[in-house]
């Protein structure tokens, strides 16, 4: 068997129906196989920065490996700013790339970039593949290395020959993993503080969402009867209109969130890595511990040194943990819930309560955040940790390849959308009727506030005014305007009834 | 702060020694040296990295370093023989070599190559001992000198 049907053989084992790439030259036997194989689908976005951003969001929405495949040299260096934003938020990826002919490599050939050494420090491991006859193990390992522990992306480097060699299709075998028996928890430390304290406070991220634990964190909510907070990556994992959840913490935090952070003695915080962002929520509060669960044990202590902590997946760990811990009887709620107006994101939710939400980077971004009211894990993605502008659209072209027939918006910025803006070409191409939500605010907007937060003159946030109508209408995609309440509210109807590719105008009068 | 020795076994490919030198000089770990060698058996290697710090940022590195896929297992050495080499070329000619001699023998340092100008003398010990003889050797005149950074075995029970 030659090593380009042994790679689609092992994506088929993995359970890779979707892939998301770019052609070249290096990756031609691959593609004739992929091709030939019914069961697979290869996207070919506009650019393979969007088809690492896509397999990404593919993988967040459905928590699935996302796999996307890249040619030698500029193909795979455009994939790093993805494998980064995969890494930055522990996103299973597992990332393809064809290199020169083994026996160029090593000598600078036309299109030869040393890639493995590139991602070195964004993957959580990467192989470059010498031998036909560990094509298939390597391919395993990426496999399981992308899902298994903290989550991340694997890249594997393969020489174009090795597609074109032959050798045997090994079974799979039943390597028994130095199996993590992990030792006893003792959990009595951290159900000590819990139970002894007096005004809890749960904090989920990321890390709840991944592990599948939002039973197991309502479970724990509703014996300690307390408020739920959330970061940027934990949004959707304790339902976002449970009156008990008050909201994002940390640099971009909700007013809500603060208040009931004021009130509280102890943060349970479950599957976050207290970024710099989030570390504010602490500061200025002596008086609020932390306990800390995490599946990563070398994030336990990197930026804060919890009062306790406890180390394995979220949802085992929970289910073990729920059990130590007492029944509160509910006490009056611990403030009013003060929500702020949600404006624009209000209206989003009436019309698609259900929607996969996706967003770019910038002021719009972090209202979203604030505002959007989700309900269900994997219903919100944003690129929380890297902040890549870009990543929204492409994301939700994963999302929704994922989901068909499932509402997906991206909401994004006009200078985001500048970045990956022929990706719409690719949701027309493919028929994937996702909507395009964009903000116009003829700014990028965030930097325009952060130059007047520091009285400083206004430069550079200026964009280009783009008939949006038109480049609807270039691309194959519908077009709707919005400009208040009523005329978004008719445009996002629209949209919603539409089965095409939506491009929507929000003029906005404000940056936000 | 203190000096502590970290033991790996690590997987015997290309690319580990760059991964782990990546991490450490991207975490801002400050490392004092790292020396690589195969073991008995021959598909692991043994880092032995010596690092100067504190408590907290030691246990950081020993548990960035177990996420590395190619890692086997680290451990901190507490009761350990450490050894280092030290390559070190003295100046000496017929009006010192004796002299320089009877200095090197004192530490047990062994000629490895003669010149009419120099002598390369080769020495193995606790780096304490090294760095003396290098000071006593400094007095001569030191033109060069190589070391390989400190190895080390945990006293008694295997380090596996
Ligand atoms: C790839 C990339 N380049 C630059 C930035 C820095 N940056 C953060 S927000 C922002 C402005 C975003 O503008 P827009 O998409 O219009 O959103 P708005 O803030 O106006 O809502 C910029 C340039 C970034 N996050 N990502
Ligand atoms: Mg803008």
């Amino acid at each position: 068997m030659t090593g380009a049907k042994i790679t689609v053989k092992c994506l088929l084992e993995a359970g890779v129906r979707d892939i998301f790439g770019y052609p070249g030259a290096s990756l031609l036997s691959l593609m004739q196989a992929i091709g030939e194989e019914k069961k697979l689908n290869l996207y070919i976005n506009a650019h393979e920065q969007f088809s690492a951003f896509a397999a990404d969001g593919y993988a967040r929405a459905s928590g699935k490996v996302g796999v996307c495949i890249a040619t030698s040299g500029p193909g795979a260096t455009n994939l790093v700013t993805g494998i980064a934003n995969a890494y930055m938020d522990s996103v299973p990826l597992v990332a393809v790339t064809g290199n020169v002919p083994l026996e160029l490599l090593g000598t600078d050939a036309f299109q030869e970039v040393d890639i493995a050494g590139v991602t070195m420090p964004i993957t959580k491991h990467n192989f470059i593949v010498k031998s036909v006859d560990s094509l298939a193990s390597t391919l395993r390992a990426a496999f399981e290395i992308a899902q298994s522990g903290r989550k991340g992306p694997v890249l594997v480097d393969i020489p174009c020959n090795i597609f074109d060699e032959t050798a045997k299709f090994p079974p799979v075998q039943n390597i028994s993993r130095s199996s993590n028996n992990n030792p006893a928890i003792d959990f009595g430390p951290v159900s000590g503080l819990i139970n002894s304290s007096l005004s809890p406070v749960i904090c989920v991220g990321g890390g709840v969402i991944a592990s599948g634990a939002s039973d197991e964190v309502k479970e724990l909510a509703d014996k300690l009867c307390c408020p739920v907070v959330s970061t940027a990556m934990g949004i959707g994992a304790f339902d976002g209109t449970d009156p008990r959840c008050r909201g994002i913490v940390g640099m971009n935090t909700s007013g809500e969130a603060d208040k009931i952070l004021d009130g509280s003695d102890l943060l349970i915080a479950i599957g976050v890595r207290f970024s710099e962002r989030m570390l504010c929520a602490l500061r200025g509060r002596p008086g609020l511990k932390a306990v800390h669960i995490d599946i990563d044990p070398a994030e336990i202590d990197k930026n804060l040194s919890p009062f306790g902590a406890l180390v394995g997946d979220a949802k085992e760990v929970l289910s073990q943990l729920n059990v130590h811990i007492d029944q509160r009887v509910s006490s009056a709620a611990r403030c009013e819930n003060v929500s702020e107006d949600p404006g624009i994101f209000g209206v989003l939710n009436e019309v698609f309560p259900d929607a996969i939400f996706t967003t770019e980077v910038g002021l719009h971004q972090t209202e979203a955040c604030r505002k959007l009211k989700i309900k269900r894990p994997r219903g919100f993605i944003t690129a929380g940790g890297l902040g890549a502008m870009g990543f929204g659209l492409p994301a939700a072209f994963g999302a929704a390849v994922a989901n068909p027939g499932k509402k997906v918006i991206n909401i994004a910025g006009d200078g985001s959308f500048g970045m990956n803006m022929p990706e719409l070409a690719t949701a027309v191409k493919y028929g994937v009727p996702l909507v395009q939500f964009v903000m116009n605010n003829r700014s990028l907007g965030m930097i325009e506030m952060l130059q007047k937060n520091r009285s400083e003159n206004v430069k550079y946030c200026d964009l280009p005014q783009v008939d949006y109508k038109s480049l609807a209408k270039a691309f194959g995609a519908e077009y709707y305007s919005a400009s208040d309440a009523d005329s978004l509210r008719d445009s996002l109807i629209k949209a919603k009834k539409s089965g095409s590719v939506v491009l929507i105008e929000n003029i906005m009068q404000e940056l936000i | 702060m203190q000096t502590y020795l970290l033991s790996a076994l690590v997987n015997n490919h290309f690319g580990v020694l760059t991964r782990i030198s990546g991490l450490f000089s991207r975490r801002g770990y400050n490392i004092k040296s790292l020396t690589v060698g195969e073991t008995e058996d021959p598909l692991v290697s043994r880092m032995t990295i010596e690092f100067f710090g504190d408590e907290h940022t030691l246990g950081q590195i020993k548990k960035q370093l177990s996420k590395v896929v190619d890692v086997i297992n680290v451990s901190v050495l507490t009761d350990a023989v450490s050894r280092e080499l030290f390559l070190v070329k003295v100046r000496a000619d017929d009006s010192n070599r004796e002299t320089v001699k009877g200095v090197a023998e004192i530490f047990k340092a062994k000629i490895v190559d003669v010149c009419p100008d120099s002598l390369i003398f080769e020495i193995t010990g606790e780096e304490n001992k090294l760095k003396v003889f290098f000071d006593m050797m400094k007095n001569y005149g030191v033109a060069e000198i190589a070391r390989t950074g400190v190895t080390a075995l945990q006293r008694g029970e295997l380090t596996k």
